[in-house]
């Protein structure tokens, strides 16, 4: 229970300075953020005026705190290049990022669990060279050039999809997860790349301990100390590394989404960072953060859950 | 530790000089001018006079490619080791006097953890001026944290050892003792988490040009290259799979270069 109310302290000190990062990255602009919202051409009565709208004539602490109540509170200001509530339009874009998060995450363990079993089962051999050197290939290929490779060959060539057409949930929720499969994949394999060497090491080192000596000794095969005993033990530490992966699937879908069109938050953050719609981006982003700290809170809490010797260092 | 250089390290190698040697070339020889583009030579398949084959405004891909490479190397090598430098500075100042500072730095470099990387970088890109110095700002202060946390965990294992308090007694000053007796020690986990970085970079720069927030045109980058092949994927997929593949195999290079290293002497 300590624990739990320790890591959760964490958290959320973590999560105040990094409010306070985004804030401070957008309050202290090289000059007058109304002014790059609007360009040169702007009258000083426009400029005046949105910085009204904005709230910028306020002192900073204030600013900070009425931004951190409004993200909390449920009112994060007007999206400039929408002229529309950022909450109202985040409620329709949100689903969807979660959606091919989620899916890219089951296609994460479903790519990496199998491969790393296979090259702990026969560690030293040409499989597990085979799976090292396909993982190490994996997690240097963006999944951006993967995208487009998908959507030339799978899309263009073979026509499993029909590229740059989204399918929207509620007119074919099977066309949805269809379409929402390729870039989930694109996002999983470098991933994937990466979760399933982590996972093999780990493996492989457990495999090695006293326990697993006593197995054989009492007559398991090599197949069932690895699935019976090893993993398990092996999944712990795993687990620590899926904090990093939710970050990084993430951090692949605000590509992604580009590439096939998703009308997700990644897409939208970057069509918001480049038309400057700063408010947009501001709770985008904090948006982001807070899912990667959330999972990151909830991983550690999993993990003592299973392992009740972890202690916070 | 091993005594040998692994098979990951001569393969890394190879590929790290093959591209540096075809981004110096760049400087001094390309096939075709890089700029020029010729109306009647639009999205050709690759052939001997174009081995990548030209773009949709008739641009040859391999002088694009190798122009580009330069680009990205030298914006790579600048974030990488200017983020060295400071994280160095940071990580090894709070690791050997540690205390509160350290507590707070540590606290900041957390919170700085908590953004996927991607998002760190835009968020610089979103509030500078669009130019290829915010590309270099983003990514320097995107790998600050990393190479301070490295540094300080690596100093903490050394900061106790006897010849550290041997020195100390012998009236070596703090600054010399960093920087003269620890520092050295330090060196192969430095080099290799450069030459990891590195790869890091070139996956960054590649990432934010490709989402046309990076290395701004005319100026060929291999992330851009690739997010305008998009628009004629039908008709000339070898622009996509040119750049593609010149970014794989330069992050492949480095990362397996950094691992051979890690392997070689930490």
């Amino acid at each position: 229970m300590l624990f739990i109310v320790k890591r959760l302290l964490l958290s959320f000190v973590t999560l105040a300075l990094v409010s306070l990062l985004t804030f401070a990255a957008f309050a202290i602009l090289p000059g007058d953020p109304a002014r790059v919202m609007l360009g040169q051409d702007a009258s000083a009565d426009q400029v005046a005026a949105l910085r009204t709208q904005l709230g910028l004539d306020r002192p900073l602490p204030l600013r900070y705190l009425s931004w951190l109540g409004g993200f909390f509170g449920g009112d994060a200001g007007t999206s400039i290049k929408y002229d529309l509530p950022v909450n109202d339009m985040l409620a329709d874009y949100i689903p969807v990022t979660l959606a091919l998060a989620v899916l890219s995450l089951v296609l994460v363990v479903l790519i990496a669990l199998p491969t790393a079993l296979l090259a702990a089962r026969f560690s030293g051999s040409w499989i597990d060279r085979l799976v090292s050197a396909l993982a190490t290939v994996g997690i240097s290929t963006p999944g951006f050039f993967l995208g487009v490779l998908f959507v030339w060959l799978f899309g263009l060539t073979l026509r499993f999809f029909i590229a740059g057409r989204y399918v929207a949930w509620e007119s074919d929720p099977t066309g949805f997860f269809a379409y929402l499969f390729w870039p989930a994949l694109a996002i999983a394999i470098p991933c994937a790349g990466m979760a399933a060497k982590y996972l093999r090491d780990s493996i492989t080192q457990q495999l090695e301990s006293d326990y697993i000596r006593t197995a054989y000794s009492r007559g398991s095969s090599r197949g069932r100390a690895l699935r019976v005993h090893a993993l398990k033990n092996a999944l712990v530490p795993a687990l620590t590394m899926m904090g990093m992966i939710v970050a990084d699937i993430f951090a692949g879908s605000i590509v992604i989404e580009s590439v096939f069109s998703v009308p997700g938050i990644g897409r939208l953050l970057v069509s918001s960072i480049t038309s400057r719609d700063f408010p947009m981006t501001q709770t985008l982003v904090m948006y982001i953060a807070v899912v990667v700290i959330v999972a990151n809170t909830l991983v550690d809490v999993a993990i003592k859950a299973l392992d009740s010797r972890v202690r916070l260092s | 530790m091993s005594r040998r250089w692994g098979l990951e390290a001569k393969i890394g190698a190879v590929l790290v000089a093959a591209v540096m040697a075809l981004s110096v070339l760049s400087l001094v020889y390309t096939p075709h001018p890089v700029y020029e583009m010729v109306s009647g030579a639009r999205d050709l398949a690759p052939s001997l006079t174009h081995p990548f084959g030209t773009d949709s405004f008739g641009r040859d891909q391999l002088s694009r490619i190798m122009v580009g490479g330069r680009y990205t190397i030298l914006v790579a090598l600048v974030t990488v080791f200017g983020s060295a430098l400071i994280g160095s500075a940071i990580g090894l100042t709070i690791g050997y006097f540690s205390g509160a500072l350290d507590t707070a730095v540590m606290r900041l470099v957390d919170a700085l953890s908590a953004f996927p990387g991607i998002l760190l970088a835009l968020i610089f890109v979103a509030v500078l001026p669009a130019s290829s110095l915010t590309i270099v700002i983003a990514l320097l202060i995107l790998f600050i944290p990393g190479f301070t946390r490295i540094m300080r965990s690596s100093m903490l294992t050394w900061r106790n050892l006897d010849f550290v308090n041997t020195a100390l007694v012998m009236g070596a000053g703090h600054f010399r003792i960093i920087t003269r007796h620890i520092f050295p020690n330090l060196l192969p986990v430095l080099l290799s988490a450069l030459i990891i970085g590195l790869s890091n970079a070139i996956l960054a720069e590649a990432t934010l040009s490709f989402l046309g927030l990076g290395i701004q045109p005319p100026t060929p980058s291999w992330g851009r290259m690739l997010a305008e092949a998009q628009s004629h994927l039908f008709s000339a997929p070898w622009c996509a799979v040119a750049p593609g593949l010149m970014i794989i195999l330069t992050v492949l290079g480095f990362h397996f270069l950094g691992e051979g290293i890690r392997k070689r002497y930490c």
